[in-house]
C-alpha cells in the first residue's frame, strides 16, 4: 500500500560557527499515495535536508511529518527503528552508499537481516527475487560493488530500498552520478516499480528534465523555502514565481532547434546564515519592488489544479519577468 | 555591429582560407598499468578553427579529458602519447620540449578545468596569481599587469574586482572561483581555450552565466575553444561543431544542428534518445553494459558489443564514412541496415 505523505511547516536549523544556519524554513507539502513529487532547487536550497528530515535521518527543528498513519516527529527511537522498513532512501552515489567489501548478495540481504525474521535461505531466495525485480542477473550476487557499472550498482541500491516492502521512498538525486546513457533506464525502472509495488516517491533533483519527465507534482525550493508548487505540467509550462521562471529558462534542452528564452539572474544564492528579511529571492529578483523586502510572501493560488507560488506580485499580475529581445 | 564587420574582414584577409587553430591527427595514448597496456586514446583526429567552439562529448572513461591532457602534454607518468600529432599554429605539441610547452600553456592556449578551487593556489591572493600568469607570458610592467588583472575580473562579472584581487580561493563560491579561472585562462588572449567540464558541479543558473561568458570571451577575442562536456544541452546551445567519443575514438563528428537532426552512429543515436525528454518516445535505449575493457579491445568497432546493428563485418576495421558535408561517422552502417 503506497503511503500518503504530508509535511507541515517543517523547519530545520543548524547551529554552526558564525550563527544559525536556517536550512529549511517552514516547508509544507502533500504527496498523494502512489504519486511522485519532484523537489527541485539548486545546491544549498535545502532540498536534501527536507528529504533527510522526512525519514528522520535528521531531527527536524519543528513541524510535523506524516507518512501514512505514522506521525514521524512524535515517534520514539525504538518505534522509529521498527518503522524504518516502511520508508527508505536511494542515494546519489551508489559507490559511496554501500560497503565496498560486501558482496552484492550480502548488500541486498542486509535490510532483510535488520528488519525481518527471514531465515538465511529465505533471505537468499528474496535477494534473488529482488535482483530480478531490478533487472540484474543472479550471477551478480557474488560480485563486489567495484565489479559493477554505476548504473548496475544503482539498481542494487534500489533493490536494497525496496527489500522490506516500503510504502514511501526518498530518491535523492538517484541518477545524477550516472552517465546519460543509463539514466533513462534507471528512471524507467523506478517508475515500473512504483506501479508494481505501490510506492510513493519524493524525487529530489536539480535536473529539471528528469523532474519534468517523471513527476506528477513538482515543488521548487530556494534558500530553504518553497517558492512554487503544483502539477508538473502546470509549473513547467507556466512558471509563476520569478525564481522558477529564471531556473527553467536556464535549462538547456538537448535540442539545438529549441530557442532559448533566457532570464539570466545576477549573482548567486545568499548565505542561509544571513537570510533576507522579506522574500528569500528579493536580492536576485528581476522584478523586485520595495514591499518584497519587508514580509516573506506566503504561497497563494497561481493557476489551475493547486498550482501555487509565493510572490506578492502575483496579486496584481506583475510577477512575470518581461522577455528581453 | 563592429564585431560583425571585424569577423567579415578577417575571413577575407585569410587568403588561403585556412583558419585552423588546432589540428589533431591520429592521437594514440597508452596507459601503462600492472595488468598491461591499455589503449585509452585510439586514433583521435580533430580540428578546431578560429571563431569556433567544438564540443567533445561522451561517457565517463571515453577519453574526453585524456584528449585534452594529451594534446597539452600534461600527463601522469603512467600515460604516454605513443603516436599521432597535435599541430597548434603549425607546431607539433607532441614531443615539444617542456620549456616550449610552458610558454604555450596558459599563454596562447588557455585551460579551464573542472575543479576551480582545486586549481587555484590556496596560499596566494587571486590577484597575485592573475598578475603572475600575465607576466609569465608577456613583458608588461607589474603595474600594467595589475590593471589588466582587475579588468579581467570585471570582464568575467566579479563585483568589486579591486577588492577581490586580495581574496583567497577559499573565500570564493564555486561560481566565483570558476569565473576567476576563466579570467586566468583568458588573460593572455589565447588563440585556443580548452575547457574541461567548466560548469559541472555548478548550479544551472550559474552554469548559464559561465557558459555565456565563455562564449562571449571567445567571440570577442576571435579565438577558438574545445569544450569538453557530457551534457547534450550544453553542446546543443553553445557549440558550433561536435565530436562524439566512445572508447578512445571519435565515432561521429558534425555541425551541431546536423548531428541532432541526423545522427548516424548508433551510439550517438542512443545517446540522443536517452535524454529524459525523449526517453518516453519509445526509441531504442542504450543497453547499459559495462564500458569496454580498454586493456582488451575487440578488433574493428569498439561499440559492436553493445550495438543493435552489429554484424560480422563489424569485427573488421571500421571506415570513417562521410555521410554529409563536414559530417562523418565511424561505422559500417551509417545509413542503417
Amino acid at each position: 500500500m503506497p503511503a500518503h505523505v504530508s509535511v507541515e511547516n517543517l523547519h530545520k536549523h543548524f547551529s554552526v560557527r558564525g550563527g544559525l544556519l536556517r536550512a529549511v524554513n517552514g516547508v509544507s507539502f502533500e504527496i498523494p499515495a502512489g504519486t511522485t513529487l519532484g523537489l527541485v532547487g539548486e545546491s544549498g536550497s535545502g532540498k536534501s535536508t527536507v528529504g533527510r528530515c522526512l525519514l528522520r535521518l535528521l531531527e527536524p527543528t519543528s513541524g510535523s511529518i506524516h507518512i501514512g498513519d505514522a506521525d514521524l516527529v512524535a515517534m520514539r527511537a525504538r518505534e522509529l527503528r521498527s518503522h524504518r522498513r516502511h520508508m527508505q532512501m536511494v542515494f546519489q552515489d551508489p559507490f559511496d552508499s554501500v560497503n565496498p567489501r560486501m558482496s552484492i548478495g550480502a548488500l541486498v540481504e542486509e535490510p532483510l537481516l535488520l528488519h525481518t525474521d527471514l531465515s538465511g535461505s529465505e533471505r537468499r531466495e528474496r535477494a534473488r527475487e529482488l535482483l530480478r525485480l531490478v533487472r540484474l542477473e543472479e550471477q551478480h550476487l557474488d560480485r563486489l560493488p567495484h565489479q559493477l557499472s554505476g548504473g548496475q550498482l544503482q539498481r542494487v541500491g534500489i533493490a536494497r530500498a525496496i527489500a522490506t516492502d516500503p510504502s514511501f521512498i526518498v530518491l535523492d538525486e538517484p541518477t545524477s552520478s550516472l552517465d546519460l546513457s543509463v539514466r533513462a533506464g534507471v528512471l524507467r525502472l523506478l517508475r515500473e516499480l512504483q506501479d508494481r509495488l505501490g510506492l510513493t516517491y519524493l524525487l529530489i533533483s536539480h535536473d529539471l528534465a528528469t523532474v519534468g519527465a517523471y513527476c506528477d507534482q513538482v515543488a521548487v525550493m530556494y534558500l530553504g523555502s518553497l517558492v512554487e508548487s503544483g502539477g508538473a505540467t502546470e509549473v513547467f509550462e507556466s512558471p509563476q514565481h520569478p525564481y522558477t521562471q529564471a531556473l527553467l529558462s536556464a535549462d538547456l534542452p538537448p535540442d539545438p532547434t529549441v530557442r532559448l528564452r533566457r532570464h539570466l539572474l545576477d549573482g548567486e544564492m545568499p548565505s542561509p546564515l544571513d537570510l533576507p528579511t522579506g522574500c528569500c529571492f528579493s536580492s536576485r529578483c528581476p522584478v523586485v519592488r520595495d514591499d518584497c523586502w519587508e514580509i516573506p510572501p506566503a504561497l497563494r493560488d497561481a493557476g489551475r489544479h493547486g498550482h501555487r507560488a509565493a510572490c506578492t506580485r502575483l496579486d496584481d499580475g506583475t510577477n512575470l519577468i518581461p522577455t528581453r529581445a | 555591429m563592429g564585431e560583425d564587420v571585424l569577423m567579415h574582414d578577417n575571413s577575407v584577409n585569410d587568403s588561403n582560407g585556412d583558419t585552423t587553430v588546432l589540428s589533431v591527427r591520429d592521437l594514440h595514448t597508452h596507459v601503462m598499468g600492472a595488468r598491461g597496456t591499455a589503449t585509452a586514446l585510439n586514433g583521435v583526429s580533430l580540428e578546431v578553427r578560429r571563431d569556433e567552439i567544438v564540443g567533445l562529448i561522451g561517457e565517463t572513461g571515453a577519453g574526453k579529458s585524456l584528449t585534452a591532457w594529451s594534446l597539452i602534454q600534461l600527463l601522469e607518468p603512467t600515460l604516454e602519447v605513443v603516436r599521432g600529432s597535435a599541430h597548434f599554429d603549425g607546431e607539433d605539441l607532441i614531443g615539444m620540449t617542456e620549456r616550449r610547452l610552458r610558454r604555450i600553456r596558459g599563454g596562447r592556449i588557455g585551460v579551464i578545468v573542472q575543479n576551480p578551487r582545486g586549481s587555484l593556489d590556496p596560499m596566494q591572493p587571486i590577484g597575485r596569481q592573475l598578475v603572475r600568469m600575465h607576466r609569465r607570458h608577456t613583458d608588461v610592467s607589474a603595474k600594467d599587469a595589475r590593471r589588466r588583472a582587475v579588468e579581467m575580473l570585471a570582464a568575467v562579472g566579479i563585483p568589486d574586482p579591486e577588492a577581490r584581487m586580495r581574496s583567497y580561493a577559499h573565500e570564493l563560491s564555486g561560481g566565483m572561483a570558476q569565473r576567476v579561472l576563466i579570467a586566468m585562462a583568458m588573460i593572455n588572449d589565447p588563440d585556443l581555450l580548452i575547457a574541461d567540464e567548466p560548469t559541472t558541479g555548478l548550479d544551472v543558473t550559474v552554469q548559464a552565466q559561465i557558459l555565456d561568458l565563455m562564449r562571449e570571451r571567445v567571440r570577442r577575442a576571435r579565438s577558438a575553444a574545445l569544450l569538453i562536456t557530457h551534457d547534450l544541452g550544453v553542446v546543443a546551445h553553445y557549440c558550433d561543431r561536435v565530436a562524439v567519443m566512445f572508447a578512445g575514438r571519435i565515432v561521429e563528428e558534425a555541425p551541431v544542428a546536423e548531428l541532432f537532426a541526423n545522427p548516424r552512429h548508433p551510439y550517438t543515436r542512443a545517446l540522443i534518445a536517452a535524454t529524459p525528454d525523449r526517453a518516453d518516445e519509445g526509441e531504442e535505449l542504450l543497453d547499459e553494459g559495462q564500458p569496454p575493457n580498454l586493456f582488451d579491445l575487440p578488433p574493428g568497432c569498439h561499440y559492436a558489443y553493445r550495438c543493435p546493428m552489429a554484424a560480422a563485418v563489424c569485427r573488421e576495421p571500421v571506415p570513417n564514412t562521410v555521410v554529409a558535408p563536414a559530417h562523418h561517422a565511424l561505422c559500417h552502417f551509417p545509413e542503417g541496415r
